[in-house]
């Protein structure tokens, strides 16, 4: 049996991997590929129909079932410390591809959690980028005007 | 009739008028910008006008480009669908100019109806309630007074704006003083007018709206009313035909303000008559002089193609149409589904779609321009499908949209479909018990299971396990995870 982490949004649960099933928490899972497709069947005998498994990025999955897509990421305890690092720094990066509209900070500027930094324009929608933590904006990557991709390192942020 | 019919828009509008328009044996010609020069409807059209690049302001909002083309192709008519230039009234006034007609409103109509302060006095002219607001460009001291003294929640409005974008609902006066320059701003990028007004906020306000049709002569035909109260962030999610909380009577007298509104400009085309429903009282809210992204519903109820109707009336084809041959049959929901990811606050969800199954069955309409393979981008909106629906009642309209719903496939980005089709479930929903302002508050649940389920493929994956491989495939799920209740006579 492999244990692994799992989350799902902040939420962890560590799930346990065998040959062809599986345990999280009190509920096993057992895999049926039948006639080339793949099917968890629940300790209830319930059949569960994965639709689709694509790698968005490394131990990062979007699992599609039934009507639902679930985003998980897989963290490799070596991973975790690299992770942990970034968070306290306070790298801010675009959670959406998008056009940055408006800049509300400049370097030096001390922000508060929850104060907005950048706002990113995409899907006609304006969407305020909030800051993760207390701190000093030390610098920006960005300018109004750029077109970014989601996952762009916008803004760093010494922690206070 | 015309023999040229120029699409000026993209996406599901574009696929949904070149089908009317072939339907009819016209040539179709469509603009089409880079992204999407392999998409559905630039596939299906007999000609495209390429616009080079892939921002709308420089592609799908380049008026004189599209109207010089279309003067060199001798294109006779444009229809331009909804959004982008639908409702700009100097695009229309330059195609009149240019000797081609334009398939809605005209220029002056779409003027009057595209500020929405003039519209509230032509309201208040007719004598239809309006929501207490103010007028158009105040100072920010004359706009405090009126928020001290109306009250809050207020709205901030933009007064170019309109479907639902440009309004910003505020608490307090700090969230007001806030807000402000935002919604300025927000006005300037997406109509290029950073005029606001505000208007004092109706909570658990019903929206009801009637589809008119303007003969251009004062003459102003009905196609009933439709009921979009289940919003998000003001924008629609699901609207249904007949609207099921008014009496019939309310819907007359609602269809006679309707028309007497519009008919004060002698309105020519498609256009809908926007109400706010407080109670037993109805206020005007605006006109939205285009054909709505809603319209499926009323064409299943009343059996018409509205859009055709609008190709007759701008060609000055006699409708052979009167108020009494338009009869409604039964009841229709449409449900939007949209790239975003609902249980992340409806983030934008870009990407390509592996795969997509669109439902289908009897009493079932699909308007969209989807495929295994297409893109939904930054550049437009992010718009999948409208899945359409239409049965006897209302009962059984939302157990077919549930089904429906839960026959939709579509895999590599997320969608809104789980959510709508819970949202169906819900007894709010069955009971009429939600307003304009209820899905802001509404968390449409996973179930555990599921969640369950995906952190063990997404293990394996991890893992490198071969038993996980998607095999293309088709396959029917035995599971299910209705919450809707089976019946139980049988």
């Amino acid at each position: 049996m492999k244990i692994l982490d799992t989350y799902i949004g902040e939420l962890s649960k560590v799930v346990e991997i065998g040959h062809d099933q599986a345990n999280i928490e009190n509920n096993q899972f057992k895999i049926d590929p039948i006639n080339n497709r793949c099917y968890l069947v629940g300790s209830d005998k319930e059949e569960i129909l994965v639709e689709d498994v694509i790698q968005l990025d490394s131990g990062k999955f979007r699992v599609e079932i039934g009507i639902y897509t679930i985003d998980v990421h897989i963290v490799d305890p070596i991973n975790l410390a690299i992770i942990g690092e970034e968070k306290q720094r306070g790298d801010v990066y675009a959670p959406m591809a998008g056009q940055i509209s408006k800049i509300l900070v400049k370097i030096d500027d001390v922000v508060s959690k929850g104060e907005y930094l950048v706002i990113i324009s995409a899907m006609k929608m304006e969407n305020q980028i909030s800051s993760p933590i207390d701190g000093v904006i030390k610098q920006i990557f960005v300018n109004v005007g750029n077109h970014v991709e989601s996952g762009k390192l916008l803004v760093e942020i010494e922690p206070k | 009739m015309y023999s040229s019919v120029l699409v000026a828009n993209r996406g599901e509008i574009a696929l949904r008028i070149l089908t009317t328009l072939q339907d009819h044996g016209i040539e179709t010609v469509i603009t089409s910008s880079d992204p999407d020069m392999k998409s559905l409807p630039t596939r299906r059209a007999d000609k495209i006008i390429h616009l080079p690049g892939r921002f709308a302001l420089e592609t799908y909002l380049d008026l004189d480009l599209i109207i010089d083309k279309a003067k060199d192709m001798g294109i006779q008519a444009i229809h331009p669908g909804y959004g982008f230039l639908a409702e700009n009234y100097i695009f229309v006034k330059k195609i009149e100019n240019a000797g081609i007609d334009f398939i809605g409103p005209t220029s002056t109509q779409i003027k009057i109806f595209g500020d929405k302060v003039d519209a509230r006095n032509i309201a208040n002219k007719v004598n239809t309630p309006i929501i207490p607001g103010t007028q158009t460009n105040l100072e920010l001291d004359e706009l405090r007074e009126f928020a001290q003294e109306i009250g809050f929640p207020l709205l901030i409005k933009a007064t170019g704006g309109g479907g639902g974008r440009g309004i910003r609902f505020v608490k307090d006066m700090k969230q007001f003083e806030d807000q402000l320059e935002i919604a300025q701003d927000e006005a300037t990028i997406a109509f290029n007018d950073d005029r606001i007004y505000l208007e004092k906020f109706i909570s658990n306000g019903r929206h009801v709206e009637v589809q008119v049709l303007g003969l251009g002569n004062g003459e102003v035909l009905h196609f009933g009313e439709r009921d979009c109260s289940m919003q998000r962030k003001n924008q629609k999610l699901i609207e249904e035909s007949p609207a099921p909380t008014i009496s019939r009577a309310k819907a007359e007298e609602m269809y006679n303000s309707a028309i007497q509104l519009v008919a004060a400009t002698e309105y020519e085309n498609a256009g809908t008559v926007e109400f706010l429903i407080d109670n037993d009282k109805y206020y005007f809210m605006e006109v939205n002089a285009r054909i709505q992204v809603e319209h499926p519903v009323t064409e299943m109820v009343t059996g018409e193609d509205l859009v055709w109707r609008q190709i007759q009336v701008a060609a000055g084809v006699d409708l052979e149409l009167s108020q009494n041959d338009i009869h409604f049959r039964g009841h229709s929901i449409e449900a939007r589904v949209y790239a975003e990811n609902p249980y992340d606050n409806f983030s934008p969800s870009p990407g390509k779609i592996n795969r997509i199954r669109h439902p289908i069955g009897s009493g079932v309409r699909i308007d969209s321009a989807m495929e295994d393979g297409s893109e939904i981008t930054t550049y437009y909106d992010s718009m999948i499908s409208k899945v359409i629906v239409h049965s006897p009642n209302r009962e059984a309209a939302t157990r077919k949209m549930i089904n429906t719903l839960e026959n939709y496939r579509i895999t590599g980005i997320h969608t809104t479909v789980p959510y709508i089709r819970n949202l169906l479930g819900d007894p709010e929903f069955t009971n009429l018990n939600y307003h304009t302002k209820y899905l802001d508050q509404y968390q449409g649940n996973i179930p555990e299971f599921v969640f369950d389920a995906a952190r063990i493929v997404a293990a394996f994956q991890f893992d490198g396990s071969n038993n996980l491989k998607y095999k293309s495939e088709s396959a029917i799920s035995r599971w299910r995870t209705s919450t809707w209740p089976l019946r139980s006579e049988r």
